[in-house]
């Protein structure tokens, strides 16, 4: 008998189509589906976007626009466009003037862009088929990293954001297939990315062919899809915040988001419906990481990125396993508790292993002494019943410990603990990899370190 | 075979008929003819005498009685008919939103997805005049003259509506051409063709044209499949003469099942049948 259960944690399509895409109200979705209107907001936002150098609403303004005295580094698209479709981006001019070499070296003309933008004002490449504006844009110059995975067109990151946190985020890679859009139905490659750290996870080709290589076109060979650092990674994630601070009808937001070289993250656009591929490539479920954030309240962008960090975050305890057989832990274990930035900033703390709590938990006192109970540490204030039928709101702090030499990043209850002796319990959440063992504790030790 | 790939004219088909007839014996000319008058209906043409008399027959075997409410469909259509409206339309009326439902259902349970519900619904009632067989042949050369013409057209860059033009130059030319060929073949009648089932399967074209343009190619590729299947189920589901019967016999029926099958389908917020497979692989072991 085939479970369902295990696919609950996905958004189907019914439901984000019933429930999720009705958050977005109609003028969200109008502003999404310009790029001009996108690119004002979001600058008016503070949010970098690749520089408009003109917009044509006809094709009286493409004739008389002086296009001899483009050096070479722009792009034209359309207004509306679909997928990706319908943009060319020219790299330099050639050796005659009105003619410049595309990003694969071929030659473009004049009259080749002016009958692009004609078509592009007739509504060739828009949902509807009506007419069209054009962007004259600046080309964005991609950082090398990005550069390095592809030879057609540009990656991007695409991240969701879902109640103002980033959800779950991707590496779109153009393949040849895809013809140089980073579109995954067109057949680009995407690799899932950790939201803790911005390093890649899994990763699929088109909507939903694993796999584990990717070419990498500096080194000219393979590599493996997993462990590919994203640089910027925290600002990518604070422009994808800020964008939906900026466009807060929609509620269920798709950020894409380019890397330039010099000026750091570039919205290229922002999508009020979002692909589900990116499920597979995370291999986790949006409508569980949803869920989690959905009566959230989030206070600042610094505050939904330390959210989207410590709730999102990917625990990496399957590298650490081929390597070394899993570890074995006490039922009484000492952790290291990470106090501030720096390395030596920490605390050690005796912590009691319960399997039977799924959190963690710390005690008041001692969370307010060490200062982790300031405002930017907790995630969000929840309500509980103990068993003694009291009911109270507690906070989930964002903290990171070492277990075993192990770094464990991760949302923890804050506990009155102080009529008990461990101050610290381990939850089964955050026990993923170990073994505990059930020996039993050494009295003598025990009363020698009360 | 012959009878399904294009609608043959009553007239020449009682030709055959009698020819067979002197030819066979007895009781092999009543299969055959059972045979063949079962191919040969079409009741997308309003003026269709085989269809329309036999599902008038049909109703003029079903007593109404008084008016009482849950009969009123029964009555208007009773009402219909002595107005002079034909029983094939009336029958064809009720099986499009019937077709249009289990399209519907196909795609939010099952995930089986076409051109939206129009287009498959549109297809199916072509299939319906031209058979399914004929329907897909006709459909194939269409979308091939399409292809090629797109590999030509896309040298010679021209405007974009004028290349689509020039395109359906070349599928209406293919068209006569094949009615002539299979006209010489003794295939078909020439004035049997009808417009509508060509324009049709040309919009069907061009929407795998343009999604193709817009999307990609497995997606449009996906998607046309999709179409046909859809169709294809449609049309033989909308040519079982035992399911004509029963929705005309039982138009109040069929508004009630269609609205209550939509309104629940509409609700449906889980999963979808196909997405099983997809997201197997997002399962982390």
């Amino acid at each position: 008998m085939l479970s369902l259960k295990k696919y609950r944690r996905f958004l189907t399509k019914n439901e984000r189509n019933k429930i999720y895409l009705k958050k977005n109200s109609v003028e969200g979705r109008v502003l999404a589906d310009s790029k001009y209107r996108t690119k004002k907001v979001l600058a008016k936002a503070g949010v970098g976007v690749p520089e408009l150098i003109k917009r044509f609403k006809k094709e009286s303004e493409v004739d008389n626009f002086v296009w001899e005295k483009l050096e070479g580094n722009f792009v034209i698209k359309p207004v509306s466009g679909l997928g990706g479709k319908g943009i060319i981006v020219v790299r330099k001019r050639a050796k005659w003037a009105g003619e410049w070499h595309l990003m694969d070296g071929s030659i473009i003309t004049i009259a080749d862009i002016k009958r692009h933008c004609a078509e592009i004002l007739a509504g060739r490449f828009n949902s509807h088929g009506m007419g069209d504006n054009v962007l004259l844009e600046e080309r964005i110059k991609i950082h090398p990293m990005f550069l390095s995975l592809t030879s057609w067109g540009t990656p991007d990151v695409r991240v969701i954001v879902y109640n103002k946190v980033p959800v779950m985020a991707m590496l779109r890679v153009p393949t040849a297939k895809s013809g140089g859009k980073a579109n995954l139905q067109q057949g680009a490659i995407g690799l899932g990315i950790d939201l803790a750290t911005g390093i890649t996870t899994f990763g699929i080709e088109g909507k939903g062919e694993e796999i584990n290589k990717i070419y990498d076109y500096k080194r000219k060979k393979n590599r493996k899809v997993n462990g590919i650092k994203i640089p910027f990674w925290r600002e990518i994630l604070e422009t994808a915040v800020k964008c939906q601070l900026a466009v807060p009808e929609l509620v269920f937001l798709g950020v894409d988001i380019v890397l330039d070289k010099e000026k750091g993250p570039m919205v290229l656009e922002v999508n009020a419906r979002s692909g589900l591929s990116i499920q597979i490539c995370n291999k986790a479920g949006l409508k569980a990481r949803m869920s989690k954030v959905e009566d959230v309240e989030v206070r600042s962008v610094n505050h939904s990125v330390t959210l989207a960090k410590y709730l999102f975050g990917e625990v990496f305890f399957e590298k650490v396993e081929d390597k070394s057989e899993r570890k074995v832990i006490e039922p009484l274990e000492v952790i290291k508790i990470k106090l501030g930035k720096s390395k030596k900033n920490f605390r050690e703390v005796r912590a009691k292993v319960d399997t039977g709590a799924f959190r963690s938990s710390i005690d008041q006192e001692t969370a307010k002494e060490w200062g982790l109970l300031s405002e930017d540490r907790i995630l969000y204030y929840r309500h509980y019943r103990s068993s003694l039928g009291k009911h109270r709101d507690r906070p989930v702090i964002g903290l990171t410990f070492w277990l075993k030499g192990r770094k464990v990043m991760t949302a923890v209850n804050v506990a009155d603990r102080h009529k008990l002796r461990t101050k610290f319990l381990l939850g089964r959440k955050d026990l993923g990899g170990f073994l505990v063992s059930a020996k039993k504790i050494n009295v003598k030790e025990e009363k020698h370190e009360k | 075979m012959v009878c399904l790939i294009w609608p043959i004219e009553a007239r020449a088909d009682e030709l055959v008929l009698s020819l067979i007839g002197v030819e066979a014996s007895e009781s092999a000319t009543v299969e055959e003819a059972v045979k063949t008058e079962e191919t040969k209906e079409n009741i997308t043409e309003a003026g269709s005498g085989e269809a329309n008399y036999r599902l008038g027959s049909v109703l003029e075997g079903q007593e109404v009685g008084n008016w009482n409410g849950i009969n009123t469909g029964r009555k208007m259509v009773r009402m219909a008919i002595s107005r002079g409206a034909t029983a094939n339309t009336i029958v064809l009326l009720l099986l499009l939103p019937l077709v249009a439902t289990i399209i519907s259902f196909l795609h939010y349970v099952f995930g089986l997805s076409g051109y939206g519900i129009f287009m498959p619904t549109m297809i199916a009632v072509a299939f319906l005049a031209t058979g399914v067989f004929g329907g897909l042949l006709l459909f194939a050369l269409i979308l091939l003259v399409s292809m090629l013409c797109r590999l030509v057209l896309k040298k010679l860059k021209l405007h974009f509506l004028t290349s689509r033009t020039i395109n359906l130059l070349f599928i209406s030319l293919a068209t006569f051409g094949l009615m002539m060929i299979t006209s010489y073949a003794d295939l078909i009648d020439v004035s049997q063709v009808s417009i509508f089932p060509v324009m049709f399967m040309i919009l069907l074209a061009e929407e795998f044209v343009r999604t193709q343009l817009l999307k990609s190619k497995d997606e449009a590729k996906k998607l046309m499949m999709g179409t046909l299947v859809l169709a294809s189920l449609g049309a033989i589901l909308m040519n079982v003469r035992r399911f004509q019967e029963i929705v005309l016999l039982n138009p109040d029926a069929v508004i009630f099942l269609v609205l209550v099958i939509n309104l629940l389908v509409g609700n449906y917020k889980g999963i979808r049948l196909a997405e099983i497979n997809r997201f197997k692989k997002a399962i982390r072991s």
